[in-house]
C-alpha cells in the first residue's frame, strides 16, 4: 500500500514540474541566433540545430554539390540552395519541439533521406520530448497496474 | 437487415471489447468469395500484373528512385499497406494474393484455377531438409536484404532485380520440394509477416478441434475434388497459430464438416499460445525490433555519415561503398552485432534478472528467455509502424505523381499534371508515432505479465518476474521516443 502512494506520489510531483515547465515563460530565447548550415548528398552539416523557443534563426545556406531544399516541418519554410550561391531564411522558433528539416529538391539516391532536426528548446529544455517521456512512464505505469490488478 | 447489424455489432465487440470471436464466414458474401477456387487465382493475377509493370518499370524507367513506380509503388505504398493495415488487421492476407509463388505454384499444379488430381503433380516432392525446418534461413535472408537497404529502395533497378530473384527462386523449390517451401522457409517477408501475424486481429481456426482429430481422412491435409491439400505443410485442423498459414483459404473448400472458421478476434491473442516456440522465433523479434530503431536512426535521423555508410554501392576506387568499405563494414557489424547479439544479450539479461526476482528455480532459464521475448511482438510491430508513418505522410506526392507519369520519363498521360511534394501534418508525425509506440508498449506490458503468469502460476512470482521485463520495455520505447522527439 505504501508503494503504491509513494509512487503515485513522484508521478504526481513530476506531473507538477513539468506542468510548471510548460507554463512559466521561457527562461531563455528572444535572441537572434545565426546558423550557418552546408547541404550536401544526403545530410546537412550540422544535422541537429538547437534553439531556444523565441529566438529569431537565421540560417545561412549553402551546397557543396548539386541543388538542394530546405523544407521544416510545421514552420512553413521551403527555400531552394543552388550551388554557388548563399540563401538566408528568417525563422522564429515559436514552437517548442523536434521538426524535421527535409530536402524538397530531387537530389540523388538517397534524397528522400536527407533530413536535419531543428529542436526548439523551452527554458532550456526540450519540453515536447520531456512532456511525451513523461506519457510514456504514466502509460507504464498505468498498464502496470490493470494488469496487476486484474490478476490471472 | 437485423442480421447485418448483429454483425455489425459483433464485429466491433470482438475487435474492441475482447469478448469472443466472431467468424467472417458467416457473412454470406466472404463465405461465397473465400470458397471460390477462382478468388485467390483473380488476387494473384492482379498482383501479377502489377509487379511486372514493377520490374518493367525499375530496368527501363527514370533511375531516379522517387520518380519510378517501383520504388514509390513497393517501397511507400506496398510497404505500408503491409505493415500498417494488413498484418495487424488481416494476418497474412498479404499472402493470400502475392504474386511471387504464383508460377510455381500453378506449374505444380498443371492447373491455375481448377483442382487437378494429385498423380498429376509436376514437382519431385522431395522433404523438406529437417535442420531447416524453422526460420532462421528467413532471419538471416531478412538481415542480408536489410543491409543492402538503402541500395534496395532508392534505386530502381536494384529493386527489380530482387523482385526477379524472388520469382524465380520459389519455381525451383516447388520442382524440388513441392508446395510453399519458398513461403514457409525462405521469403524474406515471410518471416516477418509470421511474426507480427500473431499479433493480428484475424485468425483462421478449427471450430471444434475434436471432430478435426477423429476425422480419419484429414481432407484439409491430403485435398479432394473441392481444393488441394493445405499448401503452406501444416495441419489446419491442429491451427493455434497464425504464423505458418498463409490464408490460402483451401482447408475451408476442403473441409467436408465446414468446420473452420475465420475469427476475428482481439489483438495479440497468439502470443499466449504455447506451441511452436522456439529460438528462431525470438530472434526474429530481437531482429524486427532492433531493425525498426536502426532504420529510424538510419534513415529518418539526421546523420549523414550513417547515410554515407549505407549508401553503398560499386564505386571504384572505394569498391563496395561509397566512402570505402572502411565505412561499410561497421554499418554492417552494428547491423548484424546488435540484432543478433546486443538486443539478444541485453534482453537474458532482463530475463536473468526475472528469473532472480522470482524466486522459483524450477523454471529453466532458457523456456523464460524465449517465453518472454513473445513480449516484444507488439512493440516491434508498432515501432515499425511509427517508421512506416512519415513515408506515406510525407512523399505521398510520389504515389500520385508515379501513377501520372508511371515509368517516370515524362510521358505524363495528363500532361501538366503535377502534385508538387507536400508534407501532410509533417509537426504532427512525432506526435503520432509517439503514440502508436505507446499503445504497442502498452500491449507489450500486458502480455508479459500474462507470459510470467503462464510460467509462474502461483503466488506473487508473477509479478515479480515481471517488473524486470517492465523495464527492459520501457528502456527500449525510451529510445524509440527519443528518436522520434528527442
Ligand atoms: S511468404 Fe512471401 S512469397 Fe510467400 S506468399 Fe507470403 S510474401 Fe509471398
Ligand atoms: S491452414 Fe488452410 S488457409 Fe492456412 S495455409 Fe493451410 S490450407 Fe491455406
Ligand atoms: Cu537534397
Amino acid at each position: 500500500m505504501l508503494k503504491r502512494q509513494l509512487l503515485a506520489g513522484a508521478w504526481f510531483t513530476l506531473l507538477i514540474v513539468f506542468a510548471a515547465l510548460f507554463y512559466a515563460p521561457s527562461a531563455s530565447g528572444g535572441e537572434v541566433v545565426t546558423v550557418h548550415i552546408t547541404a550536401r548528398q544526403f545530410a546537412y552539416e550540422p544535422g541537429r540545430v538547437v534553439v531556444n523557443q523565441g529566438d529569431t534563426v537565421v540560417f545561412v545556406l549553402e551546397t557543396v554539390d548539386v541543388t538542394h531544399g530546405f523544407y521544416i516541418d510545421g514552420y512553413d519554410v521551403d527555400v531552394r540552395i543552388i550551388p554557388g550561391e548563399t540563401q538566408t531564411v528568417t525563422v522564429v522558433a515559436d514552437t517548442p519541439g523536434k521538426f524535421k528539416i527535409r530536402c524538397s529538391e530531387t537530389c540523388g539516391a538517397l534524397h528522400p533521406f536527407m533530413v536535419g532536426e531543428f529542436i526548439v528548446l523551452r527554458s532550456g529544455v526540450n519540453i515536447a520530448f520531456l512532456g511525451a517521456a513523461f506519457g510514456l512512464v504514466g502509460v507504464v505505469l498505468a498498464a502496470t497496474a490493470y494488469v496487476w490488478r486484474r490478476g490471472d | 437487415m437485423a442480421a447485418t447489424r448483429w454483425h455489425v455489432r459483433d464485429f466491433f465487440s470482438s475487435l474492441i471489447l475482447h469478448r469472443g470471436k466472431f467468424d467472417l464466414l458467416q457473412i454470406g458474401i466472404i463465405n461465397r468469395l473465400l470458397k471460390h477456387r477462382a478468388f485467390q487465382y483473380a488476387a494473384m493475377m492482379v498482383n501479377l500484373f502489377v509487379f511486372w509493370v514493377i520490374i518493367l518499370s525499375g530496368f527501363f524507367g527514370s533511375p531516379v528512385g522517387n520518380r519510378n513506380i517501383s520504388i514509390v509503388f513497393v517501397w511507400i505504398l506496398w510497404w505500408f499497406a503491409l505493415i500498417v493495415l494488413m498484418v495487424p488487421l488481416l494476418s497474412r492476407i498479404w499472402c493470400t494474393m502475392c504474386p511471387l509463388p504464383a508460377f510455381g505454384e500453378w506449374l505444380e499444379r498443371r492447373a491455375l484455377v481448377k483442382k487437378r488430381s494429385a498423380f498429376k503433380y509436376l514437382s519431385l516432392r522431395k522433404p523438406w531438409p529437417s535442420k531447416l525446418n524453422n526460420i532462421w534461413l528467413q532471419n538471416l535472408g531478412f538481415l542480408a536484404i536489410a543491409t543492402f537497404s538503402a541500395l534496395l529502395v532508392t534505386r530502381p533497378v536494384v529493386t527489380a532485380i530482387v523482385l526477379l530473384i524472388l520469382f524465380v527462386v520459389p519455381v525451383f523449390l516447388v520442382l524440388i520440394y513441392s508446395r510453399r517451401v519458398f513461403c514457409r522457409f525462405i521469403c524474406p517477408v515471410g518471416g516477418f509477416l509470421g511474426l507480427f501475424s500473431m499479433f493480428s486481429a484475424l485468425e483462421l481456426r478449427p471450430k471444434d478441434k475434436t471432430l478435426c482429430r477423429n476425422h480419419m481422412t484429414k481432407e484439409c491435409v491430403r485435398g479432394n475434388d473441392n481444393g488441394y491439400g493445405c499448401p503452406w505443410i501444416i495441419y489446419p485442423g491442429g491451427l493455434e497459430r497464425n504464423n505458418y498459414c498463409g490464408l490460402c483459404f483451401e482447408c475451408i473448400k476442403t473441409c467436408p464438416y465446414n468446420n473452420l472458421a475465420l475469427n476475428l478476434r482481439s489483438f495479440g491473442g497468439d502470443i499466449l499460445a504455447k506451441t511452436g516456440r522456439a529460438l528462431d522465433e525470438a530472434w526474429k523479434s530481437f531482429i524486427m525490433l532492433t531493425l525498426a530503431g536502426l532504420y529510424i536512426l538510419v534513415m529518418q535521423g539526421p546523420w549523414g555519415v550513417l547515410k554515407d555508410w549505407s549508401n553503398v554501392f560499386w564505386a571504384p576506387p572505394y569498391g563496395w561503398a561509397l566512402t570505402g568499405v572502411g565505412g561499410f563494414l561497421p554499418y554492417v557489424g552494428i547491423f548484424w552485432g546488435l540484432s543478433l547479439a546486443v538486443t539478444p544479450s541485453v534482453f537474458f539479461l532482463f530475463t536473468g534478472a526475472s528469473k532472480l526476482a522470482s524466486g522459483v528455480r524450477s523454471v529453466p532459464l532458457k523456456k523464460l528467455f524465449i517465453d518472454f521475448s513473445y513480449e516484444l511482438i507488439p512493440l516491434a510491430l508498432m515501432a515499425w509502424i511509427a517508421f512506416s508513418i512519415p513515408l506515406l505522410l510525407v512523399n505521398w506526392s510520389y504515389i500520385v505523381n508515379a501513377l501520372l507519369d508511371p515509368v517516370g520519363l515524362g510521358w505524363n498521360v495528363f500532361s501538366g499534371l503535377y502534385v508538387p511534394w507536400t508534407p501532410l501534418i509533417p509537426a504532427v508525425i512525432p506526435y503520432l508515432q509517439s503514440i502508436v509506440l505507446a499503445v504497442g508498449l502498452a500491449y507489450s506490458i500486458k502480455y508479459s505479465y500474462r507470459l510470467a503468469k503462464q510460467n509462474f502460476p502461483e503466488g506473487k512470482a508473477a509479478l515479480k518476474a515481471f517488473l524486470p521485463q517492465v523495464v527492459f520495455l520501457t528502456f527500449v520505447s525510451m529510445i524509440f521516443l527519443w528518436l522520434f522527439m528527442g
